[in-house]
């Protein structure tokens, strides 16, 4: 039997900037056990309900996180209206869920560019970054931010996007597309980068769900589940959308997914470019908040969860927001058992983790 | 065996030019809509202190004496907020950020006063009951919840301290019965006159009607009004009101995107009548008028 | 294409003694543990476990006094720890039999449980 050594990993760790410690049981080269631990960055976000009103708090869960932040601006607006009873013009929805599109495309691409740099592919992290920088030029454009936008509201949206301009955002995108394809076919079949990836990291079926595992990594495992599938949020059903899955359950059915939401996202912002209706963005909402309401919503690294609850006042009682990577981390941990120790940041990686998310 | 993919994407940006921007020789170009940093139009500023209270950030502070605007430009998150809470639109989202510092930056601005107190509307806020309908959009409009109206026990009642005179309700009242202070016998005077058409018809007669050629069924005449005696469904095509309940306060009308509602005018009920022969109520108003 | 699910708010009141027995029916039925959280209600204790299955969510309520332990659901959800050990360090929650227990480590807060109704 050999010896076993424990390794700390992180929370500083060149590979990624979120701050997750997991100390690793090795022996030899294998992990044996990973027992994870989070905590280091915890602000009391939640807490803060109680000092903001309800229209604030929307300005303050959205800086939750920098690549997800229009999903949770639109989760803690939705679960306050819900709450509120207030119903939400169509073309505000339509919006939401073009700008929600639109930061899924540069959050993947983000994420591509991370794996890259992962497994020491530079150029490929570079041009990821490139191309995703277009993206952000829509969105600082329409929304006046780069990555926290404010323009969520509970009632729908601040500003208006005029039809011309999401006209323009279609060409840019349909620009762009040949331009994704380049990069996302390095990923999906150059063989330096395959066998990093191919069957590594392997969660099955039955683990994904025992573990409970959302968004992409699920999906990646056959996971029939994606919260678009449901009418919580946005336009989704006038939209024909069906979500990508992958069976083999690796590092690289996880990316899979990824890129096969990438293209479907710009996919599904054109369709809705194509149906919006004409109208008001947003309604007035006033009064206090009285009762509860969850809202689920599927951001870019899965299933995201808000709670509210209102005790008839300005302020809310609860606001209470779950995001992906918490409902990630012990698939994480079954994954790493038995993987090499020079795959643990791929592994690391491919759940997209967002640690200042997980605390808030 | 498929290596070097990347090959056709390295070799275009070759000759490409490149991507990033030899900052700060070239400046960056900001977006119209770019959140910089927030300006203020101190002219126009009353010292409400609306934008302090809703700030989330608390980056904003107000002192009426001395009047000052301070923002904590290091605290601030450009969310707008302030921009659109401010009821008299002295603030404005500027393209360019505050400039990387060393030190936590604090910005003072001096409001300076008002010289002719009456025209600016400096005065305590006042309510010409004569013409008030009590219909409560003043104070849903009232930012610093400082107006308290109830429409059965005809109160209007208004908190001069809480009132930030901001003219939020004034610009509201449909019925245009507010007014502040001096100004107050200016306003009358006008008020008088743009109510005179609308006053020749007894007040009784008066009546809301709705051309359906124009009409949309858009729903937001439903909306504004205060108390729901409008209802608009767009899928049946059904614009009704309520005539017992309707105040007859013109708020819809003002708000109608399709300028098709009109209050009291005869000539136009007429029109109205034989389009939509199945409202009996018109006719049976004509001949009451006559 | 697939239906739409029409997702409908529920919250079932469940007591401390069943909560065990509940919690492996859902096991048993195919539910996915989906989160659970606390909310300080007066001086008492509101938890809030959810349950998804097939995109329908179950949620079950528990409200229990800021002194009273309650069993930990990671024998049959075991992803539970992290909300189980998230609920221990900031709102004071006792939980015994749990299967991976930080004992107040988990979340490296200043002072001990800073969002207990006690404070």
């Amino acid at each position: 039997m050999a010896k076993r050594t424990i390794i700390p990993f992180g929370p500083q760790h060149p590979v990624l900037p979120e701050p997750v410690h997991l100390d690793l049981v090795i022996e030899d080269e294998t992990v044996v056990e990973a027992i994870p631990s989070i905590g280091f960055i915890h602000r009391g976000l939640e807490k803060l309900v109680e000092k903001r009103d309800y229209t604030q708090m929307v300005y303050v869960i959205e800086r939750i996180c920098g690549i997800c932040s229009f999903g949770h601006g639109w989760g803690a607006a939705a679960s306050i209206e819900g709450a509120m009873n207030v119903k939400v013009p169509e073309r505000a929805e339509y919006l939401r869920t073009i700008l929600h599109e639109l930061s899924r495309l540069h959050s993947h691409l983000l994420w591509l560019g991370l794996l890259a740099d992962a497994f020491g592919f530079e150029s490929l992290f570079n041009h990821c970054w490139r191309v995703r920088e277009t993206i952000l030029d829509i969105l600082e454009k329409t929304t006046g931010g780069r990555v926290i936008f404010s323009i969520c509201k509970v009632g729908g949206l601040n500003k208006d996007i005029d039809n011309d301009t999401l006209k323009e955002i279609v060409e840019t995108l349909k620009e762009l597309k040949p331009q994704i394809k380049e990069l996302t076919d390095v990923f999906l079949e150059d063989d330096s980068v395959k066998n990093r990836m191919v069957g590594v990291g392997v969660l099955t079926k039955a683990d994904a769900e025992a573990l409970c595992a959302v968004g992409p990594v699920a999906r990646g495992s056959g996971v029939f589940q994606d919260m678009r599938m449901t009418n919580s949020h946005g336009v989704y059903d006038k939209l024909d959308f069906e979500p990508v899955i992958e069976t083999a359950g690796d590092c690289y059915a996880r990316c899979k997914v990824r890129i096969g939401e990438v293209f479907q996202s710009i996919e599904l912002i054109t369709k809705a470019v194509g149906q919006i209706p004409d109208g008001p963005v947003s309604v007035a909402v006033k009064g206090n908040v009285e009762g509860e309401y969850i809202t689920r919503m599927e951001q870019p690294r899965g299933e995201a969860f808000y709670y509210a609850k209102g005790a008839n006042s300005k302020f809310l009682q609860r606001m209470r927001v779950r995001t992906p990577t918490n409902m990630n981390i012990p698939a994480l941990v079954k994954t790493l058992e038995g993987c090499d120790l020079a795959d643990v940041p791929i592994l690391i990686l491919t759940i997209d983790p967002c640690i200042s998310c997980t605390e808030r | 065996m498929k290596t070097f993919r990347i090959a056709k994407v390295l070799f275009k940006s070759m000759f490409k030019k490149p991507a990033t921007l030899m900052y700060p020789v070239v400046p960056r170009e900001w977006q119209e809509r770019t959140r910089g940093s927030i300006d203020i139009e101190v002219d126009k500023c009353i010292a409400c202190g609306i934008c302090a209270k809703r700030c989330p950030a608390d980056a904003i502070e107000v002192s009426r004496d001395p009047k000052q605007w301070i923002i904590h430009r290091m605290q601030c998150i450009q969310c707008g907020e302030c921009v659109q809470a401010c009821p008299k639109k002295c603030l404005a989202m500027n393209k360019q950020y505050t400039e990387p510092q060393t030190e936590k930056v604090v910005d003072t601005y001096v409001i300076p006063e008002k010289e002719a107190k009456g025209s600016a509307g400096g005065g305590d806020l006042t309510c010409n009951k004569d013409e008030c309908v009590y219909c409560g959009l003043c104070a849903k409009a009232c930012p610093a919840d400082a107006l308290k109206v109830d429409r059965k026990e005809k109160i209007w009642e208004v908190d001069q301290d809480a009132c930030a005179k901001c003219g939020a309700c004034v610009e509201k009242c449909p019925k245009k019965c507010l007014s502040m202070g001096d100004a107050e016998e200016e306003k009358k005077a006008e008020t008088a006159e743009e109510k005179s058409d609308a006053a020749a018809g007894d007040a009784d007669s008066e009546k809301l009607t709705c051309n359906k050629d124009e009409c949309v069924y858009c729903g937001l005449c439903a909306k504004e009004c205060p108390v729901d005696a409008l209802k608009v469904d767009r899928k049946e095509k059904l614009w009704e009101v309520d005539e017992e309940t309707c105040l007859k306060c013109g708020a819809c009308v003002d708000k109608c995107p399709k300028k098709c509602l009109s209050i009291g005018a005869a000539a136009e009920e007429t029109a109205d009548s034989n389009d939509a022969p199945d409202s009996e109520n018109p006719g049976e108003k004509d001949l009451d008028a006559e | 294409m697939s239906e739409r699910v029409d997702v409908k708010q529920n919250f079932t009141p469940v007591e401390v003694s069943q909560l065990l027995t509940k919690v492996k029916n859902l096991k048993s039925d195919g539910y996915r543990f989906a989160q659970a959280c606390a909310t300080v209600v007066d001086d008492k204790i509101e938890i809030i476990y959810s349950f998804d299955k097939a995109h329908q969510l179950t949620n079950l309520r528990l409200v229990i006094s800021p002194e009273e332990e309650v069993e930990s659901i990671t024998g049959d959800y075991w992803p539970a720890f992290i909300y189980e050990n998230e609920m221990h360090d900031l709102f004071g929650v006792k939980f015994i039999h749990m299967a991976l227990d930080y004992q107040g480590n988990f979340f490296k807060v200043s002072e001990p449980t800073p969002w207990s109704p006690k404070k």
